[in-house]
């Protein structure tokens, strides 16, 4: 019942959503751990980012192919007083960046807005063809 | 007066002409008939098609909503078609019954 | 032609009324540790409950069963309900159950109207 392709671009919409929705805990993690010093791996806190992937053989809608590490290196800033400090003083901050994970907020938002709007059309347009039944 | 017969098992043909034809005018009043049976027919299977879309849209058969609407809609419109063209020639029957000869 | 062939209409629009309490259930267990999301779906086939006019065929009758389809995307804790997911499932149970909903209604009107003789 669920499975079937009638409705297929709700299923399409929905995994948008699900999508953005990952991408801005993604965001709120990095934020929230722009200044974290300490890891259970060692080390500061690595930014991360969400990677989405697809099928281009028909219409398969977004998967989250995983939330991966940037790969930056972490910032030096120096702080003696800091208890993570090392011999010279500098702290490894995380390689977080305000300004960037903003922009990437605003723009998940967005995105997570549009496919809502698409699946909200796609409903009413079809409540409007069975209004034909009456 | 008899009604057009509604059976279960569909409609049933009118019944035809039976008095005051010439053999001239026979033939005319068969086209009607068949003209009729032949409608009728076409609004059964309409009503056969719009059925099974529904069912076809039920098991995850149909891939949108446009087609099985429009089928639902062409088996109804047919079928009221057909209730007004009784109804007309009821109301032409009538109208021929009370006339003074 | 039918005039109230509605057992199949009423039959699918009872297997959408599961689906929803189904859909209500999942939405109620969006935190509960373990819990799968439930969907309803046909026990048969339902072409192989209908005969060639797309009538249920005598003494059979829609029947469904409720199963987890296990979705791939669980959480750490093994719930595996999202909200999209459940509002998207939502959206189509509702246009389904419309559109059997217009189906049933335009067979009771055909039929008052060839009994009442107008339309």
């Amino acid at each position: 019942m669920s499975q079937d392709k009638l409705f297929r671009a709700l299923d399409i919409s929905a995994s948008g959503l699900h999508a953005q929705w990952v991408r801005m805990q993604v965001v709120a993690n990095n934020v929230a751990n722009a200044d974290t010093t300490q890891t259970p791996e060692g080390g500061p806190y690595k930014r991360r980012q969400v990677v989405f992937s697809t099928l281009m053989d028909g219409l398969n809608g977004v998967d989250v192919a995983g939330v991966v590490p940037s790969g930056g290196a972490p910032r030096m800033v120096y702080n003696p007083g800091h208890p993570d400090a090392d011999a010279e003083g500098y702290v490894a901050m995380p390689d977080v960046q305000m300004p960037l994970e903003m922009v990437d907020m605003v723009t998940a938002s967005r995105a997570y807005q549009a496919n809502l709007v698409a699946m909200k059309n796609f409903r009413a347009i079809c409540e409007e063809t069975l209004k034909l039944l009456r | 007066m008899q009604p057009l017969p509604i059976s279960p098992n569909g409609p049933q043909p009118l019944p035809g002409p039976t008095t005051g034809v010439r053999p001239g005018h026979a033939a005319g009043g068969a086209d009607f008939k068949q003209m009729l049976d032949g409608y009728m027919d076409q609004v059964n299977h309409l009503q056969v098609q719009a059925d099974k879309a529904v069912v076809d849209l039920a098991a995850g058969k149909m891939d949108n909503l446009h087609q099985v609407v429009a089928a639902v809609n062409e088996a109804d419109l047919s079928f009221r078609l057909m209730m007004e063209i009784r109804n007309k020639l009821l109301d032409a029957y009538k109208e021929i019954m009370h006339m003074q000869v | 032609m039918g005039l109230l062939n509605v057992d199949l209409v009423l039959g699918l629009l009872n297997a959408e009324e599961r689906n929803y309490s189904v859909i209500a259930n999942n939405l109620a267990n969006v935190d509960t540790p373990g819990y799968r999301t439930m969907r309803v779906r046909f026990s048969d086939e339902l072409s192989k409950l209908v005969d060639g006019r797309g009538e249920l065929l005598p003494g059979r009758s829609v029947q469904t069963k409720v199963w987890r389809p296990m979705f791939g995307d669980a959480s750490l804790d093994g719930n595996d309900v999202t909200l999209e997911r459940e509002i998207t499932e939502l959206n189509k149970n509702q246009l389904r159950m419309r559109f059997y909903l217009g189906v049933l209604d335009g067979r009771i009107r055909r039929l008052r109207s060839a009994i009442q003789g107008r339309s």
